[in-house]
């Protein structure tokens, strides 16, 4: 435990984030409560805390359904990467208005009877052997006690004391919560709420969450098939392609990807996985210098992939050299984390 | 991300899209139609 507690920082940018999140929760209730009441079927009826009940877990449904779309959004095109950061943000913005969906069922339905609240929402309803009338408060329960623990350990205090493997491993519970939010709003509210909308709603989120997924996996996948030409040294293309500051990602036959940076009449090449969170460094750019992570802004020297000090961060680089046509060549072996080597240069012509 | 984490979640959501589409299917099609509180606990 030898990391340090560091307060988090504001800037307008974070604040900016955040304040669309909450000015998307409250047009989200604002919306979700006149729809409720304008399209409620005849002899349907709704008491305030019912409806925001129902309003606060659309919500935080559809906010997990944003936060599961960022990730894979962020992968296929680069303009969705300002919204992957801070994406914690609305992590923790889903857990807040999950738990007032379950404080306000606690009060209506479990409050001010002989047993406690919790103990009555567990207890009320043991039926798990069928799907009608299945205690379905019990999976909301359950993915309510994930979502506490993700926002409790989303800072960075928590991602260097656990590191990042079990970091990340902890964090991807988040499928986990998903599955049990679905089952949770499919053996709930879908068996009381016969309006066409809330199916539609619960279908959309799971059309758009796996689909964006597996189609990532697609394009994933063609990317490295597309680079299995290697012998010995990869050819990453031309030099010139690359655009300044930025770079292009190669998939070796084996091992992790390979970030090709071209900066300041050079190229040179690292690990695409940073060390931080396991974010794509070939998608981000060289800022003063350093490569920085699209994620996080972690930052690493492309020439030796240490990151500037007083930082301690190390990624493995690689050894690349340009051919005849300038044409990028990257030995596709990684040297050990932090090992500098030197850049192509790329106004030098080889013979 | 890294390889086997890739290969992860291709696998994870492979098993879980048709695993939670049918969940959704066996629950709408076992709704009570005729009891439309069926499945929510009464309040006290």
């Amino acid at each position: 435990m030898g990391h340090g507690y560091q307060a988090i920082k504001w800037y307008p940018f974070k604040r900016g984030y955040d304040g669309w999140i909450a000015a998307f929760v409250a047009v989200f209730i604002a919306v979700f409560l006149v729809g409720l009441y304008a399209f409620a079927p005849p002899g349907q009826f709704y008491s305030p805390v019912q409806a925001l009940m129902r309003a606060t877990g659309s919500c935080a449904f559809a906010c997990l359904t944003i936060v599961l779309c960022i990730g894979p959004l962020a992968r296929l095109h680069s303009v969705f990467l300002p919204i992957l950061f801070n994406r914690r943000h609305l992590g923790v913005a889903t857990f807040l208005i999950a738990l007032t969906h379950a404080g306000l069922v606690l009060f209506w339905y479990h409050y001010g009877g002989v047993v406690s609240p919790a103990l009555s929402l567990l207890t009320s309803n043991t039926a798990y052997d069928r799907l009608a009338g299945f205690p379905f408060e019990t999976l909301g329960a359950l993915a309510l006690i994930w979502l506490f623990v993700m926002a409790a350990t989303s800072h960075d205090f928590w991602n260097s004391n656990l590191g990042p493997g079990l970091w990340k491993a902890l964090h991807m519970g988040v499928y986990g919560v998903y599955a049990l939010i679905i089952g949770h709003v499919a053996l709930g509210a879908l068996q009381r709420e016969t309006a066409p909308a809330f199916l539609a709603m619960v279908l959309s989120s799971l059309g758009l969450v796996s689909g964006l997924h597996l189609l990532t996996a697609l394009v994933s996948r063609r990317a490295q098939q597309a680079s299995a030409d290697e012998i010995d040294w990869i050819d990453a293309g031309p030099a010139l392609d690359i655009p300044e500051n930025r770079a292009r990602i190669i998939q070796p036959i084996s091992g992790e990807r390979i970030a090709v940076f071209r900066y300041a009449g050079k190229i040179s090449a690292i690990s695409n996985v940073c060390r931080h969170q396991g974010g794509p460094l070939g998608e981000g750019r060289v800022i003063d210098g350093c490569v920085t992570c699209p994620w996080h802004g972690f930052q690493y020297r492309p020439e030796d992939g240490q990151s500037p000090p007083p930082f301690t961060e190390k990624v493995a680089t690689y050894r690349v050299r340009l051919d005849a046509r300038r044409h990028v060549l990257i030995d596709p072996t990684p040297l050990p984390p932090g090992t500098a080597t030197a850049p192509a240069l790329i106004q030098e012509i080889p013979a | 991300m890294k390889n086997h984490q890739r290969r992860a979640h291709l696998l994870i959501w492979l098993a879980m899209t048709p695993a939670l589409a049918g969940l959704v299917w066996l629950a709408v099609l076992t709704r009570p139609a005729a009891a439309p509180l069926a499945g929510f606990v009464e309040p006290r």
